[in-house]
């Protein structure tokens, strides 16, 4: 699937969050979305998965208007791991990841067989298929965002939109999660803090800074230390690891201290 | 569990119709039910008739009708604002149905309704209050959780001024009394012809209700989440809150206010069952009913010859119970463990 977001604006209690930023995403890239705190990549994602409605420009999904679109069939299109787990405590995991089939459900329809495989499916995926019947608020916040990505998954869309993911988890966990992301083979859209898994796991990147993108490429083009320096204000060295990994480390410039 | 449940019911109003403040043998109550249902030929006397018939069994299934119909609105409720402290009556529906009541029974608004102005007044109270309060948060098309309690408590404070004021106004203490005694809630005024409607509204709320538990389990996730998967919040909680409060409006106007069984039934069963409408819905309905079923049966024995209003039973044995299993469980509806 392809999205592309044309010159989105978006104004919220009388700041300008985006002025006027445009990604496109192609059929079957990994893209990520990286820049500081602030730097518009969770609204601009939310705009993507219709959490958000822009004040100016429009999101085209496969070419076709997002507005065109019913709430509906945008939640076939792409699915969405994002920041806000802070509901629905009392279901179960399996329960929890069967709410991702229900853009394909109509109103009296029942769950099928072939749901519960597909959940189970995508509970196997996150290798979490042996904790369905554990309530989700008593799982730990690892867990819980494996099971959100299952939930995801089960959703089946071409598309993934993933919104800081790997936020709160352990290394481990990390790249696990953006291992299973990578296996999944979709055309998926990430704001990812960690420039370093940045590095590793997108195709191509867009840096962003007050609103607006500043630089856009593959991750050798994009994570310079000038680029870095210039929008994180911090010093960057780049590694090269013995298989040809790119690694950034930091540190603070002589101005900041 | 539902089948556990509705066999649960049904052994309860048999039980419930045999008690009452004229005491009438057991074989003879069930005599009249099997003759009304023309299961026996055997023809009962005629006031041991009309006492079961025409005063006990509509009466428990009002209170059927009624303690589902509070039960399945809060856990809709709820979820529509997804905060635990909603219940049936919030969102104003407890004052505007007050004021209703209040502007029958003290200033003689709609006598021309009949017997039972005070319920229809309320209800009419109850629903118009609701419809100004979906307009209120809607105003701008943001209609979100917050804006639509502010909203239900800015026109719940208007409603109970105006009570108050006319409350203040009315010199008669008994006309006072009357309208805190009808606010307290009761199920004697029970007839089957009126128990028909209200039965069929019930019904046709909870399937509208059922018939869309997957956004109701979407609504729990929050607005952002449910979008994601398919589910506009914003549109359908303004038309969920107000099948609701036509709902809870039909209970007010044959039972009065009665309150805790809304709050406490919803929380009780996704402490037990979990949030899933799909199955906390029905279930909520069954143990509503239960639960309105037994508080009628001691309201008419606990105290001898008298009659306890019902929503006093309702939230003295409820809350208790509620805190009970509060503390006893781990139960945090949907966060901050």
């Amino acid at each position: 699937m392809e999205i592309e977001a044309r010159e989105i604006r978006v104004r919220l209690d009388g700041t300008q969050i985006l002025n006027g930023t445009s990604i496109t995403v192609g059929e079957g890239r990994f893209v990520g979305l990286i820049g500081p705190n602030g730097s518009g990549k969770t609204t601009l994602l939310k705009c993507i998965y219709r959490a958000l409605k822009p004040s100016g420009g429009a999101v085209f999904l496969d070419g076709k208007a997002l507005s065109a679109y019913s709430v509906k069939e945008s939640a076939r299109k792409s699915g969405v791991v994002a920041q806000h787990s802070d509901g629905g405590f009392e279901f179960t995991v399996l329960e929890m990841v069967m709410l991702g089939r229900a853009p394909h459900k109509r109103a009296l329809e029942r769950d099928s067989a072939r749901d519960n495989e597909i959940a189970f499916g995508a509970l196997n995926a996150v290798g979490l298929a042996s904790l369905a019947a554990r309530e989700f608020g008593t799982l730990s916040g690892g867990e819980r965002q494996l099971v959100l990505l299952a939930r995801a998954l089960a959703q089946q869309t071409p598309c993934l939109i993933l919104d800081e993911p790997t936020n709160h988890l352990d290394i481990n966990r990390q790249l696990q999660l953006m291992g299973i992301v990578k296996a999944a083979e979709r055309t998926v859209v990430a704001a990812i803090h960690d420039l370093n898994i940045a590095a590793a796991y997108c195709d191509e990147l867009y840096a962003l800074s007050c609103g607006s993108v500043v630089a856009h490429g593959s991750p050798e083009e994009v994570l310079t230390p000038e680029i870095i320096r210039e929008i994180y204000g911090v010093g960057a060295e780049l590694l090269r690891t013995g298989d040809n990994r790119l690694q950034i480390s930091f540190y603070p410039l002589k101005e900041t201290l | 569990m539902i089948l556990v449940l509705i066999a649960a019911l049904c052994v309860s109003l048999l039980l419930a119709v045999t008690v009452g403040s004229t005491h009438i043998p057991v074989a003879q109550v069930y005599g009249v039910i099997a003759h009304k249902l023309g299961l026996s030929d055997a023809e009962p006397e005629r006031a041991i008739r009309d006492v079961v018939w025409l005063i006990r069994l509509p009466r428990l299934v009002l209170a059927i009708a009624v303690g589902a119909a509070l039960s399945v609105s809060g856990a809709v409720m709820q979820a529509v604002v997804r905060n635990p402290l909603a219940e049936p009556y919030a969102l104003g529906v407890s004052s505007g149905a007050y004021l209703g009541a209040s502007l029958a029974l003290l200033m003689g608004f709609g006598t021309a309704l009949g017997g039972n102005a005070a319920g229809i007044m309320a209800f009419a109270g109850a629903f118009a209050v609701s419809v100004v309060v979906a307009m209120i948060a809607g105003i701008g098309g943001r209609a979100n959780t917050v804006r639509l309690l502010l909203a239900g408590m800015a026109v719940s404070a208007v409603c109970s001024a105006f009570s108050n004021f006319i409350i203040y106004r009315t010199r008669s203490a008994e006309r006072v009394q009357s309208v805190t005694h009808w606010m307290m809630g009761g199920l004697g005024a029970a007839k089957w012809e009126t128990n028909a409607v209200t039965i069929a509204v019930v019904l046709l709320c909870f399937l509208f209700f059922w018939s869309r538990f997957r956004s109701l389990n979407l609504m729990l996730l929050g607005d952002e989440t449910a979008v994601a998967l398919g589910t506009d919040s914003r549109r359908r909680r303004i038309v969920y809150m107000l099948v609701s409060s036509l709902m809870v409006g039909f209970a007010v106007f044959s039972a009065g206010m009665i309150g805790f069984v809304g709050l406490l039934v919803p929380h009780v069963m996704r402490m037990l069952f979990g949030s899933d409408h799909r199955r906390l819905l029905p279930l909520c309905a069954l143990g509503g009913a239960i639960f309105l079923v037994w508080a009628d049966v001691l309201c008419r024995v606990v105290i001898p010859g008298a009659e306890l209003p019902i929503g006093i039973l309702t939230a003295m044995i409820g809350a208790p119970f509620f805190v009970y299993l509060m503390a006893s469980r781990k139960y945090s509806f949907g966060g901050q463990s």
